[in-house]
């Protein structure tokens, strides 16, 4: 999954922030915990637990971002 | 006996944190000048990191900082720039050497282990465990902590370390009693507390096709050198951390998806203090019970046959 957020196309960066957690670590799996997440791997958007296990095609993916962004930009 | 905490009294290890590259993490040690156990630790391509460490071992520190200053990547850093800060830092006493856990690694390969867990400085109960141990055929005795309390005997507990067979680790209390001051007037005490903070902390083992890793529980995590990426860390931090010594049974999955990376696929502790057996991909994983509870005592006899593991609770 991590891979499918690598490969986003570029121009998406002007309008997400993306952070990996290393699940090795106790930072990661305090950050897992946080976000309540229960399988590996998992994406998180805004604090909002999107996918958890399947990896989601990209389309949907960068739908998914592009939604969120708008409906900031929306509410802005 | 495969002890982390480097025994060479001109050895020191350190544990960097580095700043914007890849490998959160590079561990090394310094022994007279000369630099080895260089690792990148959590990132960046293994493979070239493994390189650079072998290039660099047993050189000598000066030499190595011409070699690793003025090497760009990424962030105006690069691994060899942040590897000379460290090395700069350590040799200023910036940065401190570190210890981690201790490891006993029990290279023989076993058939019948006893396993025990929280003892309460009983030692008459560890004396009627090493004998019913030794009759139901157990090669070894591997005791995971807490082996003393403060109402034990220390003299009696002293003699019973000299066992042969018997592998005592420190439990969290051990620990801590170890690092308090010595009494002065009371030399066996004084004798015990230094054979307590001499014991190893971990074991690793082999039982039948198992690699197996015993511990007593989340207070390695604590020790001041302790790595997420030091051998079995990883199994400590699943277990301890993400289970919840195995309590939340609901990120097992997740458990499951790291068991992959571990050494071991057999995970013995003890802190929780009751029994549990824990399948999680092909890792096993078994929470040790007490092995003291009023007047009954228990332990586990954990064998390897022809239908794989085995546990079997004596008391």
């Amino acid at each position: 999954m991590a891979e499918s957020v690598r490969d986003l196309p570029e121009d998406l960066d002007e309008i997400m922030e993306v952070r990996e957690w290393d699940m090795r670590t106790r930072e990661g799996i305090t950050r897992f915990k946080e976000l309540k997440a229960k399988i590996l791997p998992s994406i998180v958007m805004d604090g909002d637990l999107v996918y958890e296990s399947l990896i989601p095609p990209q389309e949907e993916l960068i739908a998914e971002i592009q939604r969120r962004h708008q409906e900031k930009a929306d509410a802005s | 006996m495969d002890n982390m905490d480097n025994n060479d009294s001109h050895s020191q290890r350190y544990l960097y944190k580095t700043k914007g590259v890849c490998p959160p993490e590079i561990g090394f040690e310094i022994n007279d000048g000369i630099l080895t156990g260089v690792a990148f630790r959590g990132g960046g391509c293994p493979g070239n990191a493994a390189l650079v460490g072998r290039l660099l071992e047993g050189r000598a520190v000066s030499e190595v900082q011409g070699i690793l200053r003025g090497i760009a990547c990424r962030n105006d850093t690069s691994c060899p720039e942040q590897l000379a800060d460290a090395v700069d830092q350590a040799l200023a006493g910036a940065l401190l050497p570190v210890a981690s856990f201790k490891v006993h690694s029990d290279e023989t390969l076993h058939s019948k282990i006893a396993v025990v867990g929280e003892l309460a400085g009983d030692h008459q109960a560890l004396a009627r465990i090493i004998e019913a141990a030794g009759k139901a055929g157990a090669e070894k005795v591997y005791c995971l902590g807490n082996v003393f309390a403060a109402k034990a005997d220390p003299g009696a507990m002293l003699e019973l370390m000299q066992e042969p067979n018997l592998v005592l680790l420190a439990g969290a209390g051990d620990w801590e009693f170890a690092q308090k001051p010595p009494e002065e007037d009371n030399l066996v005490a004084a004798a015990l507390q230094a054979k307590l903070m001499d014991l190893d902390q971990v074991v690793s083992f082999i039982l039948g096709d198992l690699a197996g890793v015993g511990f007593y529980g989340d207070y390695l995590q604590n020790l001041e050198g302790f790595s997420d990426f030091d051998p079995y860390a990883l199994e400590m931090n699943m277990v301890c951390n993400l289970a919840d010594l195995m309590r939340d049974k609901s990120v097992f999955g997740a458990v499951e998806a790291m068991v992959p990376g571990f050494r071991a696929r057999l995970i013995l502790f003890a802190q929780r203090g009751d029994w549990g057996a824990y399948q999680v991909g092909d890792a096993t994983v078994i929470s040790v019970g007490a092995a003291v509870d009023g007047d009954q005592v228990s332990w586990g006899l954990l064998s390897w046959g022809a239908g794989g593991l085995d546990l079997a609770i004596q008391s």
